[in-house]
């Protein structure tokens, strides 16, 4: 993460205090729940002041035209991201409920596949359904392309474009 | 840069909060910078994916290495590309293969469907489409939206009409200064027309057209469904008003009662077919075969409100029906094909319809995959 710049700081100051009460109520009526609603708010200026240099709102020191429809831009994705997790949290623990007691994993295991799935859960999930379960039979089911080509009725030429296809989306967005 | 207000927020970042891939749709520069400042643009991924690919298939001459090992070297951007290929093998490869198909596979739920919705709405509406249609009326304005299994899509269209896109459909929106016509490639779409600006009779008025296969449906000002269910074969439901079908090089055909009256335009007795509201018809390359729709049964849009209503339903027809609803493959053992199935079941959760049936039916679920399922005789 990167430090904090100091000479946008005051600017950054200003936006909390003109806009963070607003934003709070914005998310609060998005979520219907109010501490969810503080965390998220917290987290959206969070973002901005770990916001990298090329990004031209950091550049122009924080002087937005219009700060509220960009505090909600960064909030609408911290939303979505929001339920994204907790979805694939639920579907974690149902998964290791299926699992005999001798193969469950550690506290620590657990985190640490956690935080991997919802690392490559975020990449995956702006892709096509297909282009999606492609890469996860391949990856996680151990299937062939002719048999992935079958399962999604597509040639396994178009298998392998998928594959491409995914691997190059989370390549684009890994740091 | 973001279609909906100009404004750039921050790159994305896989697996932090605040920038989620959904910015990587909508809203990204297509390229993405490492920490020596290199940046890493859309095409310079796909490279470094297909030489992994290449790689890993055991496929690759001592040319393709070499060739690989100077791409490499050619640009910081390539080699960066490249140790993120090798980083996401290895980030995958930890992860115990059962649980993360079972995770990450799990099905889109209202969230995603959500973000996804957001985004076909900004298509649908979006400055270029609509400064396109703006700027040429008599020119041809091509537009092409599909869905995937287990979608749908909501599109509004330049003149205020609106077509809904069922599980797997694909569809070109073609209007010019002589018609508003829609091709329905693939799936099944429900179809509200807007009335065109100059009135029916008028030489200006534009007539709305569906095009599916060898048939044309032109709408009588109409709410109605259409659905191809391979290339020769389709239905056409009407809920409002009435739709005129044509089977181009058709043979005979056949309307039932007074709600299909064979007519054409010219009045001359040809062979088109007008089904009125509450009737349905099915369409050929051989004719047109029209019949009123069960009243207590199924509708033909409850697929819009996400619900998949059967009566007595052979158990094979129905999970075909369910299979257009979810990626992969739904196979029915034969011994089972022909119990029978009613209810009404919640399109979003194919999952846990699935899961229902063996306890509404002798039978057994088996997943080979969550991609593969096959329904089978319980014990």
């Amino acid at each position: 993460m990167p430090a904090p710049d100091q000479a946008s700081l005051p600017n950054v100051e200003s936006l909390y205090c003109d806009h963070h009460r607003w934003l709070q109520g914005w998310l609060r009526r998005t979520l219907g729940n109010a501490s969810d609603a503080a965390d998220l708010a917290h987290d959206t200026f969070l973002r901005i002041l770990a916001a990298p240099d090329h990004i031209p709102e950091k550049q122009a020191g924080w002087h937005l035209q219009e700060p509220r429809a960009y505090l909600t831009v960064i909030a609408r994705r911290l939303v979505s991201n929001f339920y994204r997790r907790r979805s694939l949290e639920q579907a974690y623990l149902d998964a290791l409920a299926a699992l005999p007691p001798a193969r469950s994993p550690s506290a620590e295991q657990r985190a640490l596949v956690l935080e991997t799935l919802h690392q490559v859960d975020a990449m995956l999930d702006s892709l096509p359904a297909k282009v999606r379960a492609a890469f996860l039979m391949a990856q996680f089911e151990g299937m062939g392309y002719a048999a992935i080509a079958a399962a999604l009725a597509v040639s396994e030429r178009t298998v392998k474009r998928y594959m491409a296809e995914a691997m190059a989306r989370c390549i684009l967005l890994m740091e | 840069m973001h279609p909906a207000d100009g404004m750039s927020p921050p790159a994305p970042r896989p697996g932090d909060a605040a920038v989620g891939p959904a910015g990587a749709a909508i809203g990204s520069a297509g390229a993405s910078v490492g920490p020596a400042g290199a940046a890493v643009s859309e095409a310079v991924a796909l490279r470094a994916a297909q030489w992994f690919f290449l790689l890993r298939s055991g496929e690759a001459s001592a040319h393709d290495r070499a060739c690989w090992q100077a791409w490499r070297a050619a640009d910081p951007a390539h080699e960066l590309a490249w140790q993120r290929a090798e980083r996401l093998s290895r980030m995958l490869g930890e992860l115990p293969a059962a649980v993360s198909a079972q995770v990450l596979g799990r099905p889109a739920r209202a969230d995603r469907r959500r973000a996804a919705k957001a985004l076909a709405l900004l298509l649908a509406t979006g400055p270029a489409g609509w400064l396109a249609w703006r700027s040429g009326p008599a020119r041809e304005w091509l537009a092409e939206y599909r869905t995937g299994a287990g979608e749908t899509r909501d599109l509004r269209l330049a003149d205020g009409s609106r077509v809904l896109l069922n599980t797997a459909s694909a569809i070109d929106v073609a209007y010019d200064a002589a018609r508003r016509l829609v091709r329905l490639h693939a799936g099944e779409i429900l179809v509200e027309t807007a009335p065109d600006a100059a009135p029916a009779g008028d030489p200006a008025y534009r007539p709305f057209v569906v095009q599916a296969g060898q048939a044309r449906l032109r709408a009588l000002g109409t709410r109605f469904t259409v659905r191809r269910r391979d290339r020769a074969h389709g239905r056409v439901a009407v809920l409002d008003g009435a739709v005129r079908v044509d089977v181009a090089g058709q043979g005979d055909t056949v309307g039932q009662g007074e709600a299909a009256v064979p007519v054409d335009a010219a009045g001359r007795g040809g062979g088109a077919v007008v089904v009125r509201a509450g009737w349905q018809a099915d369409f050929s390359d051989a004719g047109v075969q029209a019949a009123a729709v069960d009243a207590a049964g199924a509708q033909a849009d409850d697929w819009t409100r996400g619900v998949l209503r059967v009566r007595e339903m052979r158990l094979d027809d129905f999970l075909a029906e369910l299979g257009r609803y979810r990626p992969g493959l739904l196979r029915c053992d034969p011994a089972v094909a022909g119990l029978r199935i009613s209810g009404a079941f919640q399109l979003r959760d194919t999952d846990a319809v699935l899961d229902s049936l063996p306890r509404a039916l002798p039978v057994a679920v088996a997943y080979r995959s969550r991609y593969w399922v096959t329904v089978t005789a319980a014990g």
